[in-house]
């Protein structure tokens, strides 16, 4: 028989991620037997400035039942195609990491081997080229990808930039009027079982006392329960990703948005630039030990686009992850779970995989141990993947001569990384792995993007004259080319989707590329 | 060892295994201008007499060119649309292959809420597979998502000795030459430790760049005394040790032919049968130390096989070599790993070990970050359909005395872990690199009656009656399309009549 259910959830912090866990337990817990009570205090900022997202938010939204054009006017989204990467590779080059596949496969070979043949035989055209979503993105224009799965046109997904503090706000409306209590306060003290070490209730600053029997920390850094009340304990990942402050500034948007977000290698750590429809989110990411916050704020200032709109936000972290975001009664979601930097935009992927694995390990207030160990087995996954992928930008800078990238071009990388790696180096295998972030064209673009050319590729296409092989290319080049002229503008879309009445966007799913699983 | 391109494959092995990796790699490498031998050495342990395979197949034969009637027609093959499992420690039930016939999400959950409410609808009720595969019925899956036939899949049954000569006849066409012969010993190069050439008993040489060890239990190069890798054995996890093959044609062409393998425990192992056209093909699958071949006999003759019937045996030996790929010698199948066919047949997962080998395939130096790649995903691979054994046997085999072997040993932590999670809340645990899926590991565990304590709270939006009404609405969608499928045999008949 079931056990008995857990009737009171407070969730503690009233951030992004508070607010999406409690519009996701209020969209799925029967309200009739659990309240849901989330404590905030407006003295307490949050970390919100402007957020670049991947597209699985699209499926968190749908999940929610809430319209995508109606999200977009609420939070002032843009499009998203792709991430680029400027200075990270050799001097003065980019790339972008686009929500979508390179080519396609032939042969069942994949499509980056008859690049790196071409390539070797003297061809000089860009990998970009044969991504839908990298044209469109650089061409600055957007349209939905194609609902038929044979078009080419289907194979890349799309996420948004969207102002956190808004989504926020259009989130805590939902959860509101769903059910949930918001409680405006500041929580003194933590009360634990003296038998169990389960938290039992929270006493505010006005005395008043919540009890609870699941508690949700989205207190952010601090991890006021899963930390300062429980000792869980934090794994520092700082000596594979050594920056440890950040800067955020917004300023006027002077030009249409960019339909994706910036990543600006500098002297020391890398800039955001986030388009939003009404301003632009700007921030630097840095390492304490070779920049001081006054360099990182000069090195900000003098690069953003437009005039400051507000003060600089700065930001200190460790990065890192707690070793066990469940424990006791207490999940971490969020910030309180582990801090990543924004490089990949992550977030609020992993703030969404953080509610979604809860609601799918919910324990009944009885909490039988195998809930809390299937939720930390994946999330803990989750992390990893997503920090070994990070380390990788870092790792293969090509930024020489420059004390904080040479260090973090000799460190020493996780083993799993290492052996991905040098596998590609070598042999051009990307593993096709099924759980967690990211594929094939993801690590892909990091690599090309950054100079890892591999030594060697498939074996197998050696027979594939040089022609062929260019041919084949150019008409994938050129179809490319073909349907992206024909897109709309990147601003014109976003005009489309305030002004649209009605739902026309595509179906999401949990995937980083738009497939259709 | 010198560098370049692969000019020359020699398989070892002229069984099942060793051809579809002629074919497979004969396909795969059409164009490499390779040249690949078969040595048909004498000794190899008989091939299983059928085959029962997942969908997974269907795909390959596309992928190979084969026209999927013809080869059906040739081998006698029938359809399967799942596994039926009968035994004296479990009440029957079909384990399909396609999926729930419904897209309500978490739809299991409320298949537990319902039977904590008392409603004894076994999980295969909302199978289309399942259904139409207890009617006899059959018919092939549609693309369009929103068709309920969307929700079919099916692998295939057929004659294993037949489909070798279809991929000999293939791999003949495709430029694979083959000798009878018997390997005496290798020459293997000292420095690199490659295998430079076999050597015959004539004494004679056969050079190769790539070798595939395809000789099953013999592992003739894998193996010792050649390249000795060693092999860990999994006997206690997974008892049996044996395989009968025996075929007992159809006294008339069947009026019903059931799309599914049926499995029965035992107390010594399991007895299988696999359906095909002209004859069903029985399997036993057992411990020897439990069934004494002076037993064998009087078993047979009380499941009324005739005295003469025809049958092969061999002996298997669950575990896996410590690699698959050692220097330029790849071993596939039985030589590399075993894991008694019962859910997953040798042939599929050598399928898959090939497939894999195409996409790592080396040049002559056999990079060692490609070789430990292949390595590493087969092995984790492997594993997972370890675990999926294991929970055969496990859960399966209970009060017998081949039961009591199979409860001897703690089951595997990612498997404990899995169950766990099932028995408390119907939750699959996801693991990396499982070919078993959430959906078929779901229905493993249902069909074995093993009902988790509870259900998601979520799950408690709906009321009982209208839960009731939509499954109500389900299986009357399911019934509707079974009464207008045709039958198995019809299909069969029209598609591909066995020759």
């Amino acid at each position: 028989m079931p056990g008995q259910r857990i009737q009171q959830v407070v969730i503690v912090g009233g951030g992004t991620a508070g607010w999406m866990t409690a519009a996701a337990l209020a969209r799925f817990l029967p309200s009739a037997l659990c309240n849901i009570t989330l404590v905030e205090s407006e003295q307490i900022g949050t970390v919100g400035v402007g957020e670049a997202t991947i597209p699985h938010i699209r499926h968190f939204n749908q999940l929610l039942g809430i319209d995508e054009n109606e999200f977009i006017r609420a939070t002032q989204a843009t499009y998203k195609l792709g991430i680029q990467f400027a200075g990270w590779g050799s001097p003065g080059t980019s790339y972008i990491h686009p929500f979508g596949l390179y080519g396609h496969d032939i042969s069942g070979i994949d499509f980056h081997h008859y690049w790196l043949r071409l390539r070797a035989l003297g061809d000089d055209s860009p990998l970009e080229n044969y991504s839908i979503a990298a044209v469109a993105a650089l061409a600055e224009k957007f349209s939905y990808p194609d609902a038929n799965p044979a078009s080419p046109r289907s194979d890349f997904g799309y996420a948004f930039h969207l102002d956190a503090s808004l989504y926020a706000q259009y989130l805590r409306g939902y959860a509101v009027q769903k059910g949930v209590v918001r409680i405006e306060g500041k929580v003194e003290q933590v009360q634990l079982s003296s038998a169990t070490g389960f938290i039992e209730s929270l006493v505010l600053e006005t005395g008043e006392r919540l009890n609870g029997e699941l508690f949700i920390d989205c207190s952010g850094f601090r991890g006021l329960l899963i930390e300062g009340a429980l000792n869980t304990g934090y794994e520092d990942w700082r000596h594979w990703l050594p920056c440890d402050r950040a800067v955020a500034m917004p300023c006027e948007r002077t030009r249409e948005p960019l339909p994706y977000t910036r990543a600006i290698a500098q002297k020391v750590g890398w800039q955001w630039r986030i388009p939003l429809q009404h301003r632009t989110g700007n921030g630097q990411v840095y390492c304490s030990e070779y920049l001081s916050d006054d360099e990182a704020l000069h090195q900000l200032r003098s690069q953003i686009e437009g005039a400051a709109t507000g003060e600089p936000n700065f930001l200190r972290f460790v990065t890192g992850r707690r070793k066990q975001s469940w424990n006791k009664n207490c999940v971490a979601i969020g910030l309180a779970s582990g801090f990543l930097e924004p490089l990949e935009s992550t977030s609020i992927y992993l703030i969404q995989v953080g509610i979604l694995k809860l609601l799918e390990c919910f324990p009944d207030a009885d909490f039988v141990a195998v809930n809390q160990s299937e939720f930390n087995r994946h999330i803990d996954l989750e992390y990893r993947r997503v920090r070994d992928f990070l380390i990788l930008h870092y790792k293969a800078n090509a930024r020489d001569g420059e004390a904080f990238w040479d260090a973090c071009r000799a460190m020493a990388v996780p083993e799993e990384l290492e052996r991905k790696i040098h596998l590609f180096r070598e042999s051009a295998h990307i593993e096709h792995y099924q759980q967690g972030l990211f594929m094939l064209p993801s690590w892909l673009a990091v690599y090309i993007g950054q100079g890892i050319i591999p030594g060697g590729y498939d074996s197998r296409i050696t027979r594939h004259t040089r022609e062929a092989i260019a041919a084949y290319l150019q008409t994938i080049r050129q179809g490319i080319r073909t349907d992206v002229d024909a897109m709309p503008s990147h601003s014109s879309a976003i005009q489309a989707a305030v002004n649209a009445m009605q739902a026309r966007y595509p179906e999401a799913s949990m995937s980083l590329y738009g497939l259709q699983q | 060892m010198s560098s370049g391109p692969i000019k020359k494959i020699v398989i070892v092995g002229g069984g099942v295994i060793g051809w579809t990796a002629a074919a497979i790699l004969a396909r795969g490498l059409k164009a490499e201008n390779i040249h690949i031998t078969l040595l048909d050495i004498p000794g190899l342990p008989a091939d299983d007499m059928a085959e029962s395979s997942l969908p997974g197949v269907r795909p390959l034969h596309q992928m190979l060119g084969f026209d999927e009637r013809q080869l059906m027609s040739i081998t006698g093959a029938s359809f399967k649309l799942g596994t039926e499992y009968r035994g004296n420690d479990i009440s029957s039930f079909i384990h399909p292959l396609g999926k729930l016939s419904t897209t309500t999400a978490a739809f299991e959950q409320q298949v537990i809420r319902l039977h904590h409410a008392g409603d004894a609808t076994p999980y295969e009720d909302f199978f289309l597979a399942a259904v139409a595969a207890r009617h006899g019925k059959f018919a092939f899956s549609e693309p369009d998502k929103k068709s309920i036939l969307s929700t079919l899949s099916c692998g295939l049954h057929f004659d294993t000795h037949e489909y070798k000569k279809y991929l000999q006849d293939y791999a003949h066409y495709l430029q694979v030459t083959t000798c009878k012969v018997a390997v005496g010993g290798l020459e293997l190069c000292p420095e690199s430790g490659f295998i430079k050439s076999l050597v015959l008993d004539d004494n004679s040489k056969v050079e190769g760049d790539l070798f595939i060890d395809c000789s099953g239990e013999l592992s003739v190069l894998i193996g010792d005394p050649a390249l000795a890798v060693e092999y860990e054995s999994w006997a206690e996890e997974l008892p049996a040790d044996q395989v009968m093959n025996l075929a007992l044609p159809h006294t008339a062409t069947p009026t019903t032919l059931l799309p599914l393998t049926q499995v029965q425990t035992m107390p010594w192992g399991w007895h299988r049968i696999i359906p095909l056209q002209k004859r069903n093909i029985h399997q036993f699958i057992y411990c020897s130390d439990v069934l004494r071949e002076a037993l064998l006999p009087d078993a047979m003759q009380r499941f009324g096989f005739p005295s003469d019937v025809s049958c092969t045996s061999r002996r298997i030996r669950p575990g896996r070599r410590a690699v698959w790929w050692k220097a330029n010698c790849v071993a596939v199948g039985a030589a590399a790993g075993n894991i008694t066919s019962l859910a997953v047949s040798e042939l599929q997962w050598a399928q898959s070990a090939l497939v894999r080998l195409l996409d790592y395939f080396p040049d002559k130096t056999c990079k060692p970050c490609n070789t430990a790649e292949y390595n590493r995903l087969s092995l984790a691979e492997f594993e997972r359909l370890r675990d999926f054994h294991i929970a055969h046997q496990h859960l399966m085999h209970i009060h017998s005395a081949f039961g009591s072997l199979c409860q001897q040993k703690p089951i595997p932590v990612s498997l404990q872990h899995r169950l766990e999670l099932f028995r408390h809340r119907g939750r699959i645990a996801a693991y990396e690199y499982d070919v078993i899926s959430d959906a078929l590991w779901a229905a493993f565990f249902f069909g074995l009656q093993i009902w988790p304590e509870r259900y998601d709270v979520m799950t408690d939006a709906l009321t009982e009656k209208e839960l009731r009404q939509q499954h109500q609405h389900i299986k009357a969608a399911i019934q509707k399309t079974v009464v207008a499928m045709p039958s198995h045999q019809q299909v069969l008949t029209r598609y591909c009549p066995a020759r």
